[in-house]
């Protein structure tokens, strides 16, 4: 009888955690198409203590991951493990092929930053042979052809000979946007000019500033900001960081924009407010 | 037997008469949302804003996706405003001008100043909009007009605007009897160290270009006559910072004299003029504005 009064209860939870459960997880499949990954990753959190089997869900959440990875986020050991596993464990026994393919392709990606080309090749590979949906075929072919491409002893070592035709075959359909969005580079992407600003910036840090201390007023600090117009200009960054020198005691002295950077009052002075013209 | 059947029909019957009149007590997630808000972190309140639109559909998922843009656009998160507003039009499209407003507002905050003149046009045009929707936007759009070089068509938009004064007639005025600075002048200029920023008046900026400049060549010259070339590499190497600097700065600042003289204009036009979202009422869509 008791059992039996609980029914309602019970409906209504499963009901709810039901409708809970599909809004959480579109409104995961939204962040990650909006490339807010922390975010969809705590969404998915949230539908797979509901649901922990959810297949699409785990993807998700390991995809998010992955892509915090390639964009050069720090992601503890362990947990970039547990997203392998999961991965691993969808490629291999999924039972929707969507799902599988997909776990197939960020799997791959994942081997290719970090450096195992061998097995980043046989993940893509699988992608590519077993991907049911268009868009996802394209992505994984488009990846693989950049892998062996950047890749040369792929060649040399693994029979190509099949693979390539098809690769070929579908190579026109591959606009510049996706391929963009394939490249895997460890290094991250940077001009070449803007290496040497980094190098600067990173000998200021470790060897004068913990000598002199933190001495700009500026957020973000000097240092920083000429590693962003270094990075976004190249040697333009050079005048960027003479003129900011410049202007810093003004800037000062006006203290227009405040705001608090490690305990201590700064001023705000951001790149953007000195380059927006050059993008008009 | 009767009368306790009677008694348990009357209490199950005033059970449900309470149920039925009692207001339905709003979301926990709508409460989670609003002190998000109130706390500033906006971002998270748009993703709870999102999860009620996700969970109720219908017209109300609107209301939710309007709250949710506006909570991105306080977060500075521009680019997600477009498809949240897409939402609103599609889940109910009695809020188009709210949604048109806002689209106005996301297009001046990313700078894409002719997509703002057209959705405040359309909002100022709009003959079945409210009044304060259309006094708004043509406020911003007498801006807009200025910043487009138009000030007789910015007079036009403010002598239709309610409540529209000679401040705003004035700002007009005064913007127009101003002249911009030249960036190409000021990073002409700028070869003589200091003196292009103080083209567009920054005087003390301009000096210290100057000291800098002056100091660091003396003491190249210096070097160069005593031979002592690994410090003279070493100050050519900060001289070329200060150097450059001194160019770009000319052509900065005058971009940057510009933007704020226009802003200042701008500034004048809008007033006291803003408006805020009534959230006790989410998720129907009112907004309190303000002149």
């Amino acid at each position: 009888m008791k059992s039996v009064k609980r029914i309602p209860v019970i409906l209504a939870g499963i009901l709810f955690s039901v409708s809970a459960a599909t809004a959480n997880f579109d409104l995961a499949v939204d962040l990650f198409e909006e490339g807010d990954w922390p975010a969809c990753r705590r969404e998915c959190l949230r539908v797979s203590v509901l649901d922990p089997d959810h297949a699409g869900v785990r993807l998700l959440s390991a995809a998010s991951l992955v892509q915090q990875i390639l964009e050069g986020k720090e992601v503890k050991d362990d947990r970039v493990s547990s997203a392998d596993q999961e991965l691993r464990d969808l490629a291999a026994g999924a039972d929707d092929r969507d799902i599988s393919a997909m776990a197939s392709l960020e799997l791959g990606r994942l081997s290719w930053f970090r450096g195992d080309i061998d097995g980043a090749f046989d993940e893509l590979r699988r992608a590519f042979v077993t991907a049911p949906d268009h868009e996802l075929f394209l992505r994984a072919g488009c990846s693989l052809d950049l892998l062996i491409r950047q890749n040369s002893a792929l060649a040399r070592s693994r029979d190509l000979t099949g693979l390539e035709s098809q690769l070929n075959t579908c190579r026109p359909m591959w606009t510049g946007g996706l391929a963009r969005s394939c490249v895997v580079d460890a290094h991250g992407k940077e001009r070449a000019t803007s290496r040497p600003g980094k190098w600067i910036v990173a000998f200021y840090r470790s060897q004068v500033r913990p000598a002199i201390g933190s001495r700009c007023s500026l957020e973000p600090s000097c240092s920083e900001y000429y590693k962003r117009a270094s990075g976004k200009h190249g040697l333009l960054g050079v005048a960027m960081i003479g003129d900011r020198l410049v202007r810093e005691p003004g800037v000062v002295s006006r203290a227009e924009h405040p705001v608090v950077a490690g305990g201590k009052i700064h001023y705000a002075d951001p790149l953007d407010e000195h380059d927006w013209w050059m993008e008009r | 037997m009767r009368s306790v059947e009677c008694g348990i029909f009357g209490i199950v019957m005033a059970g449900l008469v309470a149920a039925l009149t009692v207001p339905a007590e709003e979301p926990v997630g709508l409460r989670v949302a609003r002190e998000l808000h109130r706390e500033g972190d906006h971002k998270s309140a748009a993703i709870e804003f999102r999860r009620l639109a996700l969970e109720s559909g219908g017209a109300d998922a609107g209301g939710y996706y309007w709250a949710a843009a506006h909570e991105y656009r306080l977060g500075r998160q521009h680019d997600i405003i477009g498809k949240m507003l897409d939402r609103v039009e599609d889940a109910n499209p009695s809020l188009s001008n709210q949604a048109m407003l806002l689209r106005g507002e996301n297009a001046l905050d990313t700078r894409q100043f002719s997509d703002a003149a057209f959705y405040f046009e359309s909002l100022f045009a709009d003959k079945g909009a409210d009044r304060e929707y259309r006094d708004y936007a043509g406020l911003r759009l007498a801006g807009l007009h200025l910043r487009n070089e138009d000030p007789a068509k910015a007079r036009e938009v403010l002598s239709a605007v309610q409540d529209a004064d000679y401040k705003q007639l004035g700002a007009v005025s005064v913007y127009q009897a101003g002249r911009d600075k030249s960036p190409t002048v000021g990073g002409f200029l700028g070869l003589i160290p200091g003196l292009g920023y103080a083209y567009s008046g920054e005087y003390a900026n301009g000096l210290r270009s100057l000291i800098l400049n002056g100091l660091f060549i003396w003491g190249m010259v210096e070097t160069a006559n005593d031979e002592q070339w690994g410090a003279f590499a070493a100050i050519i190497f900060f001289e070329i910072t200060w150097y450059t600097g001194s160019i770009y700065g000319g052509i900065d600042s005058a971009h940057r004299y510009n933007r704020d003289r226009l802003q200042e204009a701008e500034k004048a036009i809008m007033g006291e003029a803003s408006f805020e979202p009534d959230y006790s009422v989410i998720p129907s869509v009112t907004l309190q504005f303000s002149f």
